[in-house]
């Protein structure tokens, strides 16, 4: 986890040094379109690869589903409305 | 973007299925945390390419905070009818969606303290709702507001879903949304037993 917060530090640290051309930044922006690719085929590959998980996808899918369907709607829903009546004091 | 999102899994998926014995199987925990690595950096790089940004975090104080205690309101209700739908108890439906979109966590504390049927619905709701982070962000990011956008990620705006809302919204809706990531990551691990043991 805490890989995590150094890679992205040091990653704000250099950003602020370099100097940014609009052509570089369009090149870090495919960069990450591209890496994204990568990590979502590896996602791909952990739930393909564990035949419990795949098994489990029928018996169970439908509640996992609706949990996270639910969940998602919910925080959207709440942050909008939260920000919509503070939208003022936001801006 | 879609595209690539469902055709990336769906091949991994296949993949996964035919070549279990392959190299990336084996590796996949060091392969994807490498790949996770380049692209956070890359990510860093965005944040740190607007310093103005940077600059005014004071700001975001407050959008930090609505949007991490929506979260946390919006996804304990979303588990509370979950569970009212599917007759299971409330604190069952509470662990779960305390998961935030953390699978790998949420699925194993619930499987040792509850059950394996449990930890798998944890583990594959939390899945899901990173999937479908990967959709609707965008979607969201257009038709609501940045801040909205965030909604979806949960735990996970703090490194796997972050590049799709940096690449989505703005870079101070970046900074809020790995904030928030940081702050519901460090909340799963005491939530998901608090809430399945105590109510």
């Amino acid at each position: 986890m805490w890989s995590i917060a150094v890679t992205v530090t040091l990653g704000i640290v250099f950003g602020i040094y370099i100097k940014w051309t609009d052509s570089l930044k369009k090149i870090n922006s495919k960069f990450q379109v591209l890496g994204l690719t990568v990590l979502l085929f590896f996602m791909g590959v952990s739930i393909g690869s564990n035949p419990e998980i795949i098994s489990n996808l029928s018996l169970i899918g439908l509640k996992a589903i609706t949990f996270s369907l639910l969940t998602v709607i919910f925080s959207v829903l709440t942050i909008f409305t939260v920000t919509h009546m503070l939208r003022r004091n936001l801006s | 973007m879609t595209i690539i999102v469902l055709v990336s899994v769906s091949l991994g998926i296949l993949f996964g299925m035919f070549f279990s014995g392959s190299y990336i199987v084996h590796n996949l925990d060091f392969l994807s945390q490498v790949t996770l690595a380049i692209l956070l950096l890359s990510v860093g790089l965005d944040i740190g390419s607007n310093k103005s940004t940077l600059s005014n975090i004071k700001d975001k104080i407050y959008s930090i905070l609505i949007v991490t205690l929506s979260v946390v309101f919006g996804s304990l209700f979303g588990g509370v009818t979950t569970a009212l739908i599917f007759n299971m108890q409330l604190n069952e439906g509470l662990a779960i969606s305390a998961g935030f979109g953390w699978y790998s966590l949420s699925g194993v504390i619930l499987t040792n303290i509850g059950n394996a049927e449990l930890g798998s619905i944890a583990f594959l709701s939390n899945i899901f709702r990173e999937l479908i982070t990967f959709l609707i962000v965008p979607l969201v990011a257009i038709k609501l507001n940045y801040l909205s956008a965030i909604g979806p990620a949960g735990a996970t705006a703090m490194d796997t879903t972050l590049p799709v809302i940096s690449n989505n919204t703005d870079s101070n809706t970046t900074i809020v949304a790995f904030v928030s990531g940081v702050l519901l990551t460090a909340l799963v691990p005491i939530l998901v037993p608090l809430l399945y043991t105590i109510i």
